[in-house]
């Protein structure tokens, strides 16, 4: 089943002479349990079409449903709910709330809807994340890496369709990378999870089972996943 | 640097006009303030230059000791022969004025907290003439008045209405023969007047002979006539040349009129100090967000000089501008004041704005010296900025290592506040507007070093504050506890703001309960008598026959009176009021609180004698025995012998208490302050005091009541300046929750990419404002827990002289609660921008935004 699709979606900036076609007509279709490297050279869309997808912004025309639903008509609450609800987010950088600590920032979508928190659940993603130590701590007491980690945490924690990541591993080093796609990994394989990552990383991209490639706002590549090298040789190929 | 400064100023609008309307407020305060009380001198000085139009000479009774509001001796009706005698008095007319009470149409009488009712002479020679008829006539019968056209438009009266009248004489009927213009203009400054023919005005005021005497010289020079005049008259008399009266009646009336200047001005400095807490903690916000571009201009080759000027260009641009905007908006502020004290009961009736140049440029200084002072130490803390910054993230440094600072400093300044304080207080200076100033300094350099402790606060308190948010309103009321202590300093400096409006408040508040507390217990413990016969409006003197109609009312026992006048002691430079006391009689209304001497002492009181307060004799060097010597109004030389003395408490009598009759011939004190009447045992104070209020029908002006009334009236005009000064503080307490709105919008600007983030992970738009709504009430609320402690403990020192008076210190709980609940509220109504702020911020932002 998909979870998120897309139909000739456009998003434009700017009128006249000077638009910005940043999304050319994109369609595309996201299964359950599948995840997504969305790549292509910078300013090629990645971004555009991921806040698209998360209902962070809105398309200049064509759709994009979640579950099946229309969610361009939606307005901020419903928005917001769908969020809370459904996605979970992991950006690139600044992802925690600076004055709570790395156990409310992970329960953080779970207490803004004023819901339980599945301690089962938490545990579990504690120890896969590893950072039962670190709990207590607030974000500037955490390392770049253990900080992203906990991102990916809260992202889970209340069990969303979709998982979306833009450059979640832009600002760190390989170790911490690695850390974190194997993260991002687990939660494909383990929990069952959608994927969707926006990454400019060879390295990172091999980690997924699709691979789409974005170019001026367009879809050039949509295939199957590979190694890294391959996906040079994807990126050399469009590019 | 200056194009850099100016340029930084424009890309920051929002937060140089939230800065800018701190001065804005203040400054417009100042001027509005310095203009209402210039309006009002030169209102009052035209007006008493057209009365004494076409008067080349004038006399008067000498007053020998002069107090506020104080009128000059009746002089005798011979005056007058002597005066046509010398030599150059071409024309010379007496007149007579004095206070009296105009009912209205429903037979009401005209009360009023402000200018007074006037009985005149209406004078007959054409010179002196100054009344212009706009209806009818002048009066010409002992039956007729004329009224001035303000008076006559606001209660309706016609030429032929009927209108009643009381002075020193019973109530009488008349019958309004015209209505007049007073040189041009409806009335005399706000007050009501009422002309009546030469005899009927000395029957009804009592005045017998005449208050002025106007000389027209007929074209010679008046300074040579008012030598003869005054060589003629003697030393009782005061000759003035009209020009001089004129003059001299306005200054007159400006000095008595001279603490509404001052207390207006103290209301307007405590806003600029509020405003001055806002600006330096917008410029210190500001430093801080540009600790990087600082940096950065510095790794450029920027020296710190450079820096520090740029900064300080910035300020001054913004208080430039905003204390020009100041000055302009003061010209509103004035009619708006007057406007106030006209609610507040003092309608002063001054209509126009007197703008002297004097005013622009002390609104523009003080404008410019507040925003330079209070921008000073962020442009210092600019400098600071180390170049390598623009490499590193950049961090607000903690707080840890000024905790001991803060604590020392803060302990440095409240000692020095409180020596400074306890010197004003208990110092025993000389003059009294020196240890009014000295109080002010302490109070300011406590309510700074409150100000300095306070980050040190915010923790604590905030905690405290943001327990019940947390478990009530859940993440996002953690979120605004965590944000509040975040920068413990701004949300400190905010919270100072309103820390030091309240704190003025609830010292105002404490010291009024204490007020009414000591008034209502002095009246419990001393006051004997069922009723209390005095005028209306609570302060003007009722004629001395009250007190005969009073006793002919059933139930009355025993009638005293109290007189009232003002003389000096010998050896003082200042006035000592003094009170005369029907002394056969007084044991039965009032108890004194004897020091030495007992109830007998009292009603054995001769008229040589005298009974003086105890702290008074102490100071005058005087005990039971002793003699002290006054100078009575009328400049009579007078000494009695000291009979006894006794602790004051509360006002109720003055400090010198000598007998009716002393006062009446000695000091010429016809009239009474009020009087007192016992009753028989069981009679029902109310039904006595509707009986008596029957009775005294003549005397319209009067008014008796039961001690209960008595008290509430007593405690009901400390509500009303209560209001007034309320009003006036509100202005503080406004520019301290802008304050507060702008630091707001500054954090919420600093967290947009963290409003971002909340909002993508699911916060609503709802629980945004909430948070920011929530993270605004504790400000407040930290702002009202350091006001109120700061207030009532001012409170507790500066009544601290006065328990001896036995002022009774009384914390008035339910006050204090509402005050802070109300500052609960404004932290909300503050938050109202930046919240709305915060949840428009685009999720986008957090993601996009560098
Ligand atoms: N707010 C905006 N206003 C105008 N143009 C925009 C805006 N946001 C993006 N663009 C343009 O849209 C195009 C796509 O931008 P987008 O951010 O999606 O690229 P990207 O693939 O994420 O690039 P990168 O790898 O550098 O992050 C770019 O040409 C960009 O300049
Ligand atoms: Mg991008």
């Amino acid at each position: 089943m998909n979870i998120v699709s897309t139909a000739d979606l456009r998003r434009t900036y700017g009128e006249g002479e000077t638009a910005v076609h940043a999304l050319a007509g994109v369609t595309l279709e996201f299964p359950s349990g599948q995840f997504t490297a969305i790549m292509g050279p910078s300013g090629s869309g990645k971004s555009t079409l991921m806040h698209l997808l998360a209902g962070l912004d809105k398309p200049s025309s064509g759709s994009v449903k979640v579950d099946g639903h229309e969610i361009a008509g939606l307005h901020d609450t419903g928005l917001t709910m769908l969020r809370r609800e459904r996605f979970g987010f992991v950006f690139q950088s600044f992802n925690l709330v600076p004055v709570l600590t790395a156990e409310e920032n992970i329960k953080l979508p779970m207490t803004l809807a004023g819901r339980e928190v599945d301690q089962e659940w938490f545990d579990r993603l504690v120890d896969t994340v590893g950072l039962r130590d670190r709990l207590t701590h607030r974000p500037s007491e955490l390392s770049g890496g253990q900080q992203q980690r906990v991102a990916v945490a809260r992202a889970l924690v209340h069990r969303p369709a979709v998982l979306f990541a833009d450059e979640p591993t832009g600002n760190l080093d390989s170790r911490s990378s690695e850390e974190v796609l194997n993260l991002l990994r687990q939660a494909v394989d383990e929990f069952h999870q959608t994927v969707i990552m926006v990454t400019h990383e060879a390295a990172a991209a091999a980690i997924a089972d699709r691979i789409v490639i974005l170019s001026d706002g367009q879809v050039v590549h949509d295939g199957a996943g590979t190694d890294a090298e391959g996906v040079l040789d994807l990126m050399k190929a469009v590019g | 640097m200056t194009k850099v400064a100016l340029r930084g100023l424009l890309s920051r609008k929002l937060r140089s006009v939230l800065t800018g309307f701190a001065v804005v407020i203040g400054v417009a305060f100042v001027v509005g303030t310095l203009v209402f009380t210039d309006t009002i001198d030169e209102s009052f000085k035209n007006l008493f230059e057209r009365t004494q139009q076409g008067v080349d000479v004038s006399v008067e009774g000498r007053q020998a000791v002069k107090s506020d509001f104080s009128v000059p001796p009746t002089m005798p009706s011979d005056t007058l022969e002597k005066v046509k005698s010398v030599p150059g008095v071409a024309v010379a007319e007496g007149s007579v004025t004095s206070d009296g009470t105009l009912l209205d149409k429903q037979g009401k009488v005209i009360v009023s907290q402000g200018p007074p009712t006037l009985i005149v002479s209406e004078n007959t020679e054409k010179v002196f003439q100054i009344l212009e008829y706009e209806e009818g006539g002048a009066p010409q019968t002992a039956d007729e008045i004329a009224l001035d056209r303000g008076t006559a438009e606001r209660y309706d009266f016609k030429v032929g209405d009927k209108a009643t009248v009381s002075g020193r004489a019973p109530a009488k009927e008349y019958t309004v023969s015209g209505v007049a213009t007073i040189g041009g203009s409806d009335n005399l400054g706000g007050s009501r007047m009422i002309a009546m023919t030469l005899p009927e005005a000395q029957r009804v005021t009592g005045h017998d002979g005449f208050d002025s005497i106007s000389i027209s010289t007929g074209g010679e020079d008046p300074d040579t006539v008012k030598a003869a005049v005054a060589s003629e008259l003697g030393r009782d008399f005061l000759v003035r040349t009209g020009e001089e009266a004129a003059e001299q009646q306005a200054q007159d009336l400006s000095e008595a009129l001279g603490f509404i200047r001052i207390a207006l001005l103290i209301f307007a400095g405590v806003a600029l100090l509020v405003g001055g807490f806002l600006i330096f903690n917008t410029f210190t916000v500001t430093v801080a967000q540009r600790t990087k571009e600082f940096a950065l201009l510095r790794v450029l080759g920027a020296s710190r000089g450079q820096i520090l000027r740029s900064v300080l260009i910035e300020t001054f641009a913004v208080g430039l501008l905003a204390s020009i905007i100041g000055v302009l908006a003061g010209l509103v502020v004035a009619p708006a004041l007057a406007a106030l004290m006209k609610a507040g009961g003092i309608d002063l009736g001054t209509t126009g704005i007197v703008v002297s140049p004097m005013t622009v440029i002390i609104g523009l200084v003080i404008g410019l010296v507040a925003t330079m002072v209070s921008g000073f130490v962020p442009a210092l803390r600019a400098t600071r900025v180390e170049p390598v910054t623009a490499m590193r993230d950049a961090v607000t440094p903690g707080l840890k290592h000024m905790g001991l600072i803060r604590i020392v400093g803060s302990g440095l300044l409240a000692a020095g506040g409180l020596v400074v304080l306890f010197i004003g207080l208990f110092g025993g200076l000389d003059s009294s507007s020196a240890a009014a100033s000295l109080i002010g300094l302490g109070a300011l350099l406590l309510m700074f070093a409150f100000a300095f402790l306070a980050p040190l606060l915010v923790r604590p308190l905030a905690r405290v504050l943001g327990a019940p948010m947390a478990r009530f309103q859940g993440l996002t009321g953690v979120l605004a506890r965590e944000n509040a202590i975040r920068q413990p300093q701004r949300t400190a400096v905010t919270a100072a703001a309103l820390m030091v409006g309240l704190a003025l408040v609830v010292l105002v508040a404490v010291f009024a309960a204490g007020l009414k507390a000591t008034i209502n217990g002095t009246i419990d413990d001393q006051v004997r008598a069922s009723l209390v016969v005095q005028n209306q409006d609570g302060f003007s003197p009722i004629p001395a026959d009250v007190v005969r109609t009073v006793e002919g009312v059933d139930g009355v026992t025993d009638v005293a009176s109290m007189r009232f006048a003002v003389g000096q002691a010998k050896g003082d430079s200042g006035t000592t009021a003094v009170n005369g006391i029907d002394a056969d009689k007084f044991n039965s209304v009032l108890t004194l609180n004897w020091v030495e001497g007992n109830p007998d002492t009292l009603s054995g009181l001769t008229d040589q004698q005298v009974i003086v307060e105890s702290d008074w004799a102490k100071s005058h060097d005087v005990g039971v025995g002793g003699s002290v010597q006054f100078t009575t109004p009328v400049g009579r030389e007078v000494t009695y012998e000291v009979a006894g003395t006794f602790k004051n408490q509360a006002g109720l009598t003055a400090d010198v208490l000598l007998t009716s009759n002393t006062l009446e011939q000695d000091w010429n004190a016809k009239d009474i302050a009020y009087a007192m009447a016992a009753s028989d045992p069981g009679t029902n104070a109310d039904t006595l005091a509707a009986a008596t209020n029957r009775a005294l029908q003549g005397f319209p002006q009067t008014e008796a009541l039961t001690r209960e009334e008595f008290k509430d009236n007593a405690t009901g005009s400390i509500d009303g300046l209560l209001g007034l000064v309320y009003g006036l503080l509100a202005l503080s307490v406004l520019v301290a929750l802008l304050g507060i709105v702008n630091t707001l919008a500054l954090s919420v600007h600093e967290r947009t990419r963290e409003l971002g983030m909340l909002r993508a992970v699911g916060m609503t738009r709802g629980q945004v404002r909430a948070m920011v709504r929530a993270e605004s009430v504790i400000t407040a609320g930290i702002g009202a827990i350091l006001g109120i402690v700061l207030g009532v403990v001012f409170a507790l020192i500066i009544s601290r002289p006065l328990a001896e008076q036995g002022f009774v210190f009384t914390l008035p709980i339910v006050t204090l609660i509402v005050f802070f609940v109300l500052a609960g509220v404004a932290g909300v109504v503050a938050a109202i921008p930046p919240a709305r702020r915060a949840a428009k911020v685009d999720v986008l932002r957090a993601v996009t935004t560098e």
